[in-house]
Formats: C-alpha cells, structure tokens, sequence
C-alpha cells in the first residue's frame, strides 16, 4: 500500500464528519464569509469563518456592486484562502507560517483596494476591508497517526473544541477588554482586525489532536447573543442531545442560534474520532448534564456576583492554561 | 466516518451511505467575490491611466478650464474625454504660437540690438556727434530687418531702451531674450512656475537696476 493511499485512508478514518453554514441576518446582506475545503487524499483540510467589520467597513463601493468592505473583505479572504489551500495541498507539505497567509491575505486585499475608484476618492479613517478570521488547516501525521491543526486568528472570531470535559476556546479574543464574559455585557472594541492596510497581527497556535471531539470556527453571531460561554456550550450540547443526524443538528443550531442573535453567524467545523453520530452524542451526554447542573439551571436566579463567580470557576476548563 | 444524514458508520472511502443513499461527499464552501471584468482587463485599465495622466498634465498647465466650441463659439460641455482632447489642442497650439513668437522676438531685437551696437561701436571710433541719432535711427531705417519681419514697434520700443549707448544695448541683448522667455515660462507646465517667477523677480530688479 503506497504512503499517499495509506494517509488518505488514515485520514479518512480519523475525520469522522464536517459541517458548516453561514447564515445572513439579512438575506443578500451578510457580511459573514465561510471557508471549508477537504482533501481525502492529501489528508488535509482547512475550515474558517471570516466576519467582515460592519462599522469600519460600511464603506460602499460602487465599482464592486455597491457591496461595503465588510461584505467584501470577508468573502474575499475566504476566497483568497481557498486559492492558497489548493495550491498548498497539491505541491507542499512545508510547515504553515502565519506570515505565509497574511500575505496571502494581504497581497489580495491590496489589490481590491488599488483598484478601487473610492479608495483614491474617500480615503478616510476608516480601515480599508476590514474583516476577522477564525480557521485551522488540518492534516493527518502518518508519523504519531494523529490530526494536527494550525490554528489563525484575528479579531473576535474564535476557534473551539468540544471534548467530553467542555467546551474550549483555543482562539484568544483581540479586544480591548479580554474577559469573554465581561465582553457578553458590555460589548467591546476590536483591538486588531484583517485590513487592506496590512497593519493587524494574524495569531497561529498548533495542536495535535487527540481523542474524540469537535473543533470549529464561530464568528460572534453564534457565541455573543447568550447569557454566558456556559449556556453557548449548553446551546451546543442541548441541541446535539436532541438531534438524530449531523444534518439534524446543524438545522437545530442554526434555529437556535438564529432566533437569539441579531447578527449574521457561520461556522465552520469537523468532528474527530467518532464512528457514529449516535456515539457523538453519547460523548457528550454526561458532559451536559453535568453542565446544567453546576452552571446553568440556576443561573438566573444568582446574583451578578455569584454568576461571575461560576463563570470563575467555568473558565478553568474553558480558557487556554495562560490565560486563566 | 458516519453518514450525516442517517449517522450510521461509513467505509472511510465511500461517498454514497449503504444505508440511505445520501451522498456524503466533504462538503466545500468558500466565499466567492471576484474583481469585475472592468477593472481586470488592461486595456480598459491603461486607457484609464492614459486618460487620468492626461487630465493631470492639464490640470499642471495654465490651459483655461472653460473650453470654447470652435463652431458656436459657446462653452463646450461635451464628454469628459473630448474636452481633454480639446483642450489638450488648444493648449499645444497657444504654447506653439508662443514659442514662434518668442523666437521671433529674440531674433528681431538680438538683430536690432547687434546692429546699434555694431553702429554705436562705429560713432564711438568715429562720428561721436552723430552716435545717438545713428543708433535712434535703427529703428526708423527702412533698410533695418525688423521691418522686414514686420516688427516695426516692438523694435521702437527695444531700440528705445537700447539707444543710449552700445554697452547698455549689450547688457540688454541678454536680458530681453530672458523677458520673453520667462512669459514664455509661464505658460509651459507648472514645475517651470517657481523658476519663471524667479525669472520674472530678477527681471524686475534688473528692470529697477536700469
């Protein structure tokens, strides 16, 4: 059996599923992007979501159909990124630098920018296209026989896994206020965010993936219309719980999610690991009684304090190690 | 792997479940935004560029913004294009004419000016007395070249000023060429303004001086 059918039956085995979805708050009007491409046979994949910025981005253009930069900018990552990946699949397997994909980013966003008749006209202090980005490219090592993931970021658009002891998120917030509860609240300002102008910084983290579980990239759509990070994952949990398919589940949590946010929200993921959709759900089903009942059945009768504090207690599991 | 729309367990390589028949190839999406053809084709791009390049050497020039139609002799309003184009016309024929009379004018006077000084240079070695009238006369010579070149009173003016002495017709002889080429200056492109003001300022001084 040569090397490339064994990675690609490997891989196979390994990557149980993937979903994704992008859902326009106004149909026709999102400014959410979302990115899946999977290569059985190169054992690799690569996920995002990208959330154009509606605020520094509402500038229109009218040589690109009257579309703001948000909604272009998001679309235009993602697209720009998928190029990258099929090229990338297809003639390396070099290590994957995140200044790599800025420029790659940057190198198609220049030229919307450069092309562009309001750019030269407008130029402001508004940002020029500005988006975030939440992705992992993915492949399979035939060396430890595990997936390992490089994760980017930029933004307040995240990158979770969800494993039998909860729900983490890998991706840091780029916020001024970095608390993501403190965040549900009172809202924050972006502290660094994708644009035409090539001054943002793009974030990588590497894991290697083991054991059963789902990792996906959310934009805030999904993740900032709840109460706390506890009820986004009793949201993710509940929803699976009730679910008979994969397919099932995605429309449960685009119905659930949907009729909570005031936002556009994609998301963008695979599950690792499971050979049944019914052994998905069993692996979570402890986890989510468990999770209504230390953090969630009561919570609204607390006090702010007191929800500050189960949120303390929560965040143990849920933020990365240097972060608590 | 399992079968999203059943979730029961699939081979890794099959696409199609055994069980449902659903079709369980990786899904693909990714966003779609595409710069419009417009603005790709390079044709359509270097006669943008050429037409911008040519609005801004206009813009550099002492061209009048309001272009007047040949024919009705009203403003032209016409497209953005034809009225570089005209405009672009009119402002190499004014800057063709003045260059034709510019050289004329330098050629006219160094003639005149040459021949008061060769004539001044004259009455000093020999008839002083009749120096001035010889000079004051060249204008007036019907047999001089300025009336030749039909440059009768801009030769008075110029043999006036030069007809006190053949030194100062000298001096002379390198500064009007400069008066004219300084106007000159001024109707050429805008990187010439600060040197033709310059010109003119030392003009000036050189005016007060004499």
């Amino acid at each position: 059996m040569s090397r490339k059918t064994n990675l690609s039956e490997q891989f196979q085995h390994t990557l149980s599923q993937a979903y994704c979805f992008c859902s326009d708050k106004i149909p026709g009007k999102g400014e959410d992007s979302v990115l899946m491409n999977i290569k059985p046979d190169r054992g690799s994949g690569i996920c995002g979501v990208f959330d154009g910025c509606g605020g520094s981005g509402s500038r229109t253009y009218a040589e690109y159909g009257g579309h703001t930069g948000a909604y272009i900018s998001s679309r235009v990552i993602s697209g720009a990124l998928d190029e990258w990946y099929e090229k990338w699949s297809a003639e390396s397997s070099e290590a994957i630098e995140s200044d790599d994909i800025k420029a790659v980013i940057d190198e198609k966003l220049t030229r919307f920018r450069s092309l562009s008749i309001s750019e030269t006209k407008l130029r402001g202090l508004a940002r020029e296209f500005p988006s975030t980005a939440a992705m992992f490219i993915f492949r399979y090592s035939l060396q430890d026989n595990r997936i390992h993931a490089d994760i980017l970021w930029a933004g307040d658009s995240r990158v979770y896994i969800l494993d039998a002891a909860g729900l983490h998120q890998i991706t840091g917030d780029d916020v001024r206020s970095g608390d993501p509860m403190t965040n549900l609240r009172s809202g924050s300002v972006m502290s660094n965010v994708i644009s035409a102008s090539g001054k943002y910084e793009l974030h990588r983290e590497r894991l290697r993936l083991n054991g059963q579980l789902i990792i996906f990239a959310a934009t805030d759509g999904c993740f900032e219309y709840v109460p706390s990070p506890m009820h986004f994952e009793h949201l993710l949990l509940s929803t699976l719980e009730q679910s008979e398919s994969l397919e099932a589940w995605e429309e449960n949590l685009k119905q659930q999610l949907g009729s909570r946010t005031g936002d556009d929200m994609s998301m963008s993921g695979i599950m690792v690991n499971f050979n049944t959709f019914r052994e998905v759900r069993s692996n979570y089903h402890d986890r989510l009684k468990d999770l209504n009942d230390r953090y969630i059945r009561n919570y609204e009768t607390l006090t702010e304090e007191k929800q500050f504090g189960l949120w303390e207690e929560y965040s143990l599991q849920y933020l990365p190690e240097d972060e608590h | 792997m399992f079968c999203k729309k059943c979730g029961r367990e699939m081979k890794s390589e099959a696409k199609i479940c055994p069980y449902c028949r659903t079709d369980n190839s990786w899904p693909k999406a990714h966003g779609h935004f595409e710069l419009p053809a417009e603005l790709l084709n390079p044709r359509d791009l270097n006669e943008s560029v050429s037409e911008e390049r040519e609005s801004e050497s206009l813009r550099n020039s002492p061209a009048p913004e309001i272009i007047y139609n040949e024919e009705t002799g009203e403003p032209d309003e016409g497209g953005r294009s034809k009225k570089n184009e005209r405009s672009g016309r009119n402002v190499r024929g004014k800057r063709q004419v003045l260059i034709a009379a510019a050289v004329f004018l330098a050629a006219t006077v160094g003639i005149g000016t040459f021949l008061a000084a060769a004539r001044g240079q004259r009455g000093r070695g020999g008839d002083t007395s009749n120096g001035d009238a010889v000079v004051g006369s060249t204008g007036n010579d019907n047999a001089s070249p300025g009336e030749n070149a039909s440059g009768g009173n801009t030769d008075d003016a110029n043999t006036g000023d030069s007809s006190t002495q053949g030194q100062d017709a000298e001096t002379e002889k390198t500064e009007n060429p400069g008066t004219e080429s300084s106007d000159f200056a001024k109707t050429n492109e805008t990187p010439l303004i600060g040197n033709s003001a310059s010109s003119a300022q030392t003009q000036q001084a050189s005016d007060g001086e004499s």
